[in-house]
């Protein structure tokens, strides 16, 4: 670089370049009631019509408006047109498609159903059955600005198991039928393409894992070009590995560390074990290691093979199960219950659930907490919400963020219910669902899917 | 309005990116940009003022937000205030060279927002003095000036003459 200005100009052109030509959203105007050019207040005030040098750009946002229509009606892009609530604003700003693994009532457990809905209605747009024979799926991974999924699928076998009594032993003569592995784990995929068309399923050429393996983690880079799978390593030191697969050659990298704990989240194969910065080389790993959630970095770019290479980069305190979580008389606690955190897309923050509970009097205080990625300290807390009189289930989710955190879709207790039973129901729940939350405005997902039918979250 | 729109929200969106770090509230910054030019239709006599006008309400857009946020970062610690507005470094020109990048970007950071609006204004929209001046709503001599010294503020934190 020649001069100061040169340096400058280079430096805000090559970070300005960040915004793609694709990122730019279609434009959103106001309601025209009482304002803009057909408002009435505006025909009160005498209308003088359009300026001649508007005329052409008039029509030509009469045709964009058509087809803003148009596109909502097919369920097209989620940035259609005006919004006429900001509850539709909100919505707008998740991905179109979520994917959904479901059992199918038949099927003993594990889901053999993938559906694919339209985030802004529910509306189911297509299904895909597993493999066959026999196989269930296990867990998705989705980069849904490409709009790439991961599905990943296991034959299942029927066994009979004998029902095991109150009294810990077998019930005589009864039996109840399993699903039990019965294959190795492959790998498929399934694209949406940008005019809502849905793919076949597809084998990827990803190695198989064995029959016995554990899937703790699955991740699509933000391009979709890299899968990343979190599983655990046999052999006398069995510890954490991490594999990243190059879905276009089926060249594999592998990471691990021996005798180490696992990689894991606690919220029951939602994948988000793990997640992937937009640069397409850093990933985000959790473990479990004595009552604390610790969140580490791997720069996949770099050279080595060890996962304890990686940095750490936030530690929080988890109290476990319902038995072993700590009740503080009159003053509250910073307690995490299920944890799963997802680094968000920019590499700044890293996404947490949390919840801060006090006995006396009994609240809890839900909220989605943004840590630096840096120094592991909290730099946003989005959603605060407190539920009063009874304990609600600990059950929140970050399942998907936007680019820097300001958006996410969550699973969340619904903000505003009110539980106060009277005498106290010990079967009476706060309602769980899927939401957009941005700052402190939520609103749930349309049509959404029951959540007792799912073993395992959406993938966005 | 969607020609313009079309012709100028990707660098409309970028300038906002540049000054703000966050895509979203560049993006909103924009939308209510030609939110507020639509509303203002018939009272725009010349077209030649649309895109000025626009261009204005993205800046006051921008000093808005940054207000708001320093407002809500207000408690937080230093160390995660310095990471709050700096646009990340992308992987591809991380490659090229993130260090000097992010060097630039930190000295532009530390500028006062008025010589910082300059700076974005003149070498990344690449406007004239009299277009920035309009767009600010500052004198072309008071763009001089300014420009001057941020170039001289931002030479001496990245040890260089200007």
């Amino acid at each position: 670089m020649s001069t100061l200005e040169d340096r400058v100009r280079w430096a805000l052109r090559e970070t300005a370049e960040d915004i793609s030509p694709v990122d730019v959203p279609l434009l959103r105007l106001p309601d025209g009631a009482g304002r803009g050019p057909a408002g009435r207040g505006r025909l009160a005030h005498g209308w003088r019509g359009w300026p001649p040098w508007l005329t052409p750009l008039a029509a030509a946002a009469a045709v964009a408006a058509v087809v803003a229509a148009t596109l909502i009606l097919t369920g097209g892009p989620a940035r259609p047109g005006p919004h006429r609530t900001w509850q539709d604003a909100l919505l707008a700003r998740a991905p179109r498609y979520y994917i959904v693994l479901t059992d199918t009532g038949r099927t003993h457990g594990w889901p053999r159903q993938a559906q694919v809905r339209a985030t802004r209605t529910g509306r189911i747009v297509a299904t895909r059955t597993a493999p066959r024979p026999g196989n269930a799926f296990l867990m998705v991974a989705a980069a849904a600005s490409v709009g790439r999924y991961v599905l990943a699928a296991q034959p299942m076998a029927l066994k009979q198991q004998k029902v095991i009594g109150l009294s810990g032993r077998p019930v005589s003569g009864k039996t109840v039928a399993v699903q039990v592995p019965a294959g190795p784990i492959r790998f498929y995929q399934l694209r949406i393409s940008s005019s809502g068309q849905v793919s076949a399923l597809s084998p990827l050429p990803v190695p198989a894992l064995p029959a016995d393996a554990n899937l703790y983690g699955l991740a699509l880079t933000p391009d979709g070009r890299k899968l990343a799978v979190a599983t655990r390593t046999g052999g006398p030191r069995p510890g954490p590995e991490i594999q990243v697969d190059t879905l276009a050659t089926g060249a594999q990298r592998v990471w691990t560390w021996p005798g180490a704990q696992p990689v894991e989240e606690s919220l029951g194969g939602t994948g988000s074990a793990l997640s992937w910065a937009a640069d397409d080389r850093t990933l985000a790993f959790q473990r479990l290691i004595d009552g604390r959630y610790k969140v580490r970095l791997l720069d996949t770019a770099a050279p080595g093979h060890r996962l304890a290479a990686s940095r750490p980069a936030l530690s929080v305190d988890w109290t476990g199960m319902e038995t072993s979580r700590r009740f503080s008389h009159g003053r509250a606690v910073n307690d995490t219950d299920t944890f799963g955190a997802l680094l968000t897309p920019d590499g700044s923050k890293i996404v947490v659930a949390t919840v801060t509970q006090s006995f006396h009097p009994l609240t809890s205080e839900f909220a989605f907490t943004e840590f630096s990625a840096r120094t592991g300290k909290v730099v946003a807390v989005l959603g605060r919400w407190r539920f009063t009189r009874r304990w609600p289930e600990q059950e929140q989710a970050v399942l998907w963020t936007n680019v820097d955190g300001s958006t996410l879709l969550v699973l969340a207790h619904r903000p505003g219910v009110t539980l106060n039973p009277r005498p106290p129901d010990p079967g009476a729940v706060f309602p769980v669902e899927f939401g957009v939350l941005r700052g402190n405005r939520y609103t749930p997902l349309p049509g959404q899917p029951r959540l007792g039918r799912l073993s395992i979250f959406p993938a966005w | 309005m969607t020609a313009l729109y079309q012709a100028h929200a990707l660098g409309l969106i970028r300038f906002a990116y540049l000054m703000l770090g966050e895509r979203q509230a560049a993006e909103d910054v924009v939308q209510e940009a030609f939110a507020g030019l639509y509303r203002r239709w018939e009272k725009l006599s010349d077209p030649g003022k649309a895109l000025p006008y626009v261009r204005s309400s993205v800046l006051n857009g921008c000093r808005t937000q940054l207000r708001r946020h320093r407002r809500a970062l207000a408690g937080l610690a230093a160390a995660a205030l310095a990471d709050a507005a700096l646009p990340v470094v992308s992987a591809e020109s991380a490659v090229l060279s993130a260090e000097q990048r992010r060097g630039v970007l930190l000295a532009l950071r530390q500028l006062p927002p008025r010589q910082r609006e300059v700076l974005v204004l003149r070498f990344y929209l690449d406007l004239s003095e009299a277009e920035i001046a309009a767009a600010m709503g500052i004198g072309p001599s008071t763009v001089r000036s300014t420009a001057h010294r941020a170039l001289g503020a931002l030479g001496r934190t990245l040890e260089e003459p200007s």
